[in-house]
């Protein structure tokens, strides 16, 4: 299995604040990356880095390397809005836009330049399905996606992520505004998912982590303090402060 | 102390009722104005008010059916002219400027030009078209309405675009999206509503303005479907007739008075409905 | 390839309206400088003519081209006051009124219609003025005024019906549902906590309204007053119809006057020669001029200069 992205020495600030030191970690392709930590402690600043999210605001700055498929995607003059069509994101609550289920899904498709009525709506059933959200929704297409239950405005985000067919998804916690049953939607989604995608999620939910990832990576105050396969962070962690996390000392 | 209580019970009865007669004061004139504009202006309305041209002054009957169509033809234009710029300054401010420096200069501005006073407005439109143009037109009207449309529309469509959540642009950037297109397919259409509203409640603000087309648009006793001529509205007449000597005048204006206000507050309330029927989240 | 056009055809339309929103942000500064300029431009023949003597100047003269800006600045002013003096306590007794005492079923309706008065044209306040207000005020108010409080100076004069003071009681009425409303605004942003810690310690309605609701609201009402005068210094129909338009300064309250607004209303379409439509054209200026200055000052004690919005 190859490295999809590779993170080196990574450092990121907010202005003159830094909130990520020295970040070293590859993402392996086709696989459940999962990053955990304390809040604040820069899993979602870093996870915002790896789509150049960041530079929306003015004051941002990176330092370091961040590698997705042999090119340095930090490097100045990279174009973000194909970078964005490549790396996939999901967010903590979902966004579904102010539009009918369909168009939501068709959205990223028009944006590429897809014409053809007959093509889109065969990667919208697609995405749809992919989500696992086809067969609760094939009736009622063209409602407004705000009709939707929150858990399925999720998988709606995700059907709109994928319908693109992107290479990597990020999910920012994706889960933390749902319900358990709609989480473990989420939870089976995201292992079909890596069939097709790589996937990184950041998750405030350790079980989350334990169930659906392959890797894991610990973050704190900043810091990757440990990254290694899930089962062995969880079972064998080598870092005290890991050992101390998982086993909810502080957290 | 019990006197003390007492007299904290005694002042509070009082101020409140002050308040409440101060309140009472306050709407009992306003209702009263309302009622005089409809009891004295339902006698004038008539089918030949909205449907002939005025008669030579002093003799009865015509109609105002000119000054009607040309309060539309007025606002139409400056709406043409106002709303596409206001919205695209708002964008600049929701979208682009945010807390820069030029962003607040525009947004503090703008803030001042909603009230400055629109006499003023229609002496600047004087000077910039009706002098150079060599007359009276309605198309230097509807730029003076539109200048004072344009900072409602700014401030009100900056308000409302803001009202789209920054994870559902986000989102829309995260598909690849280039920013102008999430702007205009998604954010927009988020803020369709609240636009549409702030769009209807300057259109009605500045239909029942006067002070800035007495030197712009001015009058006119005819159609007039052109641009470059004067052209009468509702509220220049109301102005022009009522200070006039005739009593078939004061009437007239009366009956204009009446369409205004019922033209403007019919709007608004249209307007306050529409944001008040939120969709279901 | 395709993909390869659209991105570049992305990146065009980003510039492109970047552009466009950016070029309409900037004109709404470089309007506001336009009207100074052009404003300013057009006054130079009166300010060449009569300087810093026409801000002075009380004879106001068509015919011999005489031009002082005092009578109008006067009327302009003082009708304003009154205004404010007649409309800050009553808008504060309704937004009172709204917030802390309404039944609730009243709250609602009471607040929408002072809201859609405020949305009545200007023009229909001066109309109403001078038809139904003003016979009223010298039949019935005035000659009571003069019987009674004549021996003040201010109440001396005739029963005319039209004046200073009508002038600025209509500007009063106008301005009281948009003062109330910012108000009402305003008052309920106190948190119900803060009030009801008041009455937690067995304060009445009035004390909590006092010295509660009030201190902690003191400078969003102070900016609403400001905003209301800014309303009242620029405002044309309601005043045109009531004041009198007599370029003679009186100082009785109850006699006729002008503003600015007034006298641009009623002359400039009259005015033919040059000096005296430029003296006019400086009048709009020196009323441009104290707006500016009364919002800027309003802006600032309600503190508009800070960014409201969340961050993206």
């Amino acid at each position: 299995m190859n490295d999809k992205v590779k993170i080196k020495d990574l450092n990121f600030y907010y202005g003159t604040k830094q909130a990520l030191k020295n970040i070293n970690l590859s993402v392996r392709e086709k696989e459940i990356t999962a990053l955990i930590g304390p809040s604040g402690c820069g899993k979602t600043t870093f996870l915002r880095c790896v789509n150049r999210m960041h530079d929306l605001y003015p004051g941002n700055r990176y330092e370091g390397e961040i590698i997705l498929d042999g090119r340095n995607i930090l490097e100045k003059g990279l174009d973000l809005i194909k970078l964005r069509s490549k790396v996939g994101m999901v967010f903590q609550k979902p966004t579904p836009f102010p539009m009918s289920i369909y168009e939501n899904v068709a959205f990223g498709l028009k944006l590429m330049g897809i014409k053809k009525k007959k093509e889109i709506s065969l990667r919208v059933e697609k995405a749809l399905k992919d989500s696992a959200l086809w067969d609760e929704i094939k009736d009622r297409l063209n409602e407004p996606a705000l009709s939707l239950s929150g858990g399925q405005q999720q998988r709606l985000c995700i059907a709109r992520a994928v319908a693109v067919e992107p290479e990597v998804i990020l999910m920012d916690e994706p889960c933390s505004a749902l319900d358990p049953v709609a989480t473990a939607k989420i939870e089976d989604l995201m292992t079909d998912l890596k069939k097709t995608y790589t996937v990184v999620i950041v998750t405030h939910n350790m079980q989350q982590a334990a169930r659906v990832s392959e890797f894991t990576g610990f973050f704190m105050m900043g810091e990757m303090i440990e990254f290694d396969y899930t089962q062995k962070i969880f079972t064998a962690p080598s870092n005290k402060l890991t050992e101390d996390y998982i086993t909810g000392r502080f957290g | 102390m019990n006197f003390f209580y007492l007299r904290r019970k005694f002042y509070n009865l009082l101020a409140l009722t002050v308040s409440l007669l101060s309140a009472g004061f306050g709407i009992f004139f306003l209702f009263w104005i309302l009622k005089d504009v409809i009891t004295l202006g339902l006698p004038a309305l008539n089918w030949a008010f909205f449907t002939e041209l005025p008669v030579p002054p002093g003799a009865e009957g015509g109609g105002l059916a000119h000054a009607i169509l040309g309060t539309i033809f007025v606002t139409v234009v400056a709406t043409v002219i106002g709303v596409p710029s206001g919205i695209l300054a708002g964008t600049y401010l929701s979208e682009y400027g945010r807390k820069s420096g030029t962003a607040s200069v525009v947004r503090f501005l703008s803030d001042i030009l909603v009230s400055a006073p629109s006499i003023v407005i229609g002496l600047f439109v004087y000077a910039i078209l009706v002098k150079p143009l060599g007359g009276f037109s309605a198309i230097a009207g509807a730029v003076a309405l539109s200048i004072i449309m344009l900072p409602v529309i700014v401030r009100t469509a900056e308000e409302v675009l803001k009202l789209v959540p920054d994870s559902t642009r986000e989102a829309a950037l995260a598909l690849g999206a280039p920013h102008w297109k999430v702007t205009v397919h998604v954010v927009y259409r988020g803020a369709i509503r609240g636009i549409t509203t702030g769009v209807l409640l300057a259109v009605a603000r500045v239909s029942g303005e006067t002070a800035p087309l007495l030197f712009t648009s001015f009058n006119n006793s005819f159609w007039n479907f052109n641009v470059a001529e004067p052209t009468a509205t509702l509220t220049v007449t109301i102005f022009n007739y009522a200070l006039g000597p005739y009593e078939d005048w004061h009437t007239k204006a009366w009956g204009a008075a009446l369409i205004i206000t019922a033209t403007v507050l019919l709007v608004t309330i249209f307007a306050r409905l529409l944001v008040t029927r939120r969709s279901p989240r | 390839m395709a993909l390869l056009e659209r991105h570049k055809a992305d990146k065009i339309g980003d510039a492109v309206f970047r552009g466009v929103s950016y070029f309409f942000a900037i004109s709404v500064v470089v309007l506001m400088l336009f009207i100074f300029a052009v404003l300013f431009k057009e006054s130079l023949p009166a300010i060449k003519k009569f300087g810093l003597k026409f801000l002075v100047s009380s004879s106001w003269d068509p015919v011999r081209l005489e031009f002082g800006a005092l009578p109008s600045v006067y009327g302009t002013i003082v009708s304003s006051i009154i205004a404010i003096v007649i409309a800050v306590p009553i808008s504060l007794g309704i937004a009172i009124f709204l917030t802390e005492m309404a039944p609730k079923g009243f709250k609602g309706p009471i607040g929408t219609a002072i809201e859609l008065l405020a949305s009545i044209p200007s023009i229909i306040y001066g109309m109403w003025g001078l038809f139904v207000f003003a016979p009223f005020l010298s039949d019935h108010v005035e000659p009571w005024i003069i019987e009674y409080l004549g021996f003040i100076p201010i109440f001396n004069g005739a029963p005319l019906g039209i004046g200073m003071l009508p002038a600025g009681f209509i500007l009063a009425i106008m301005i009281i549902p948009f003062i109330s409303s910012v108000s009402r605004d305003v008052f309920q942003m106190v948190p119900p906590m803060l009030k009801e810690s008041g009455y937690g310690v067995g304060a009445t309605k009035w004390e909590v309204i006092r010295k509660v609701v009030i201190p902690y609201t003191r400078s969003g009402i102070i900016g609403a007053v400001i905003l209301g005068l800014g309303r009242a210094l620029g405002e044309t129909m309601a005043v045109t119809f009531v004041i009198g338009n007599s370029h003679e300064i009186s100082h009785a309250l109850l006699d006729p006057a002008t503003s600015i607004s007034a006298t641009l209303a009623n002359e400039f379409t009259e005015a033919v020669d040059p000096l005296y439509l430029s003296s006019l054209v400086a009048l709009g200026l020196i009323l441009f001029v104290i707006t500016f200055i009364v919002l800027v000052l309003a802006k600032f004690l309600i503190g508009g200069f800070s960014y409201k919005g969340g961050n993206l």
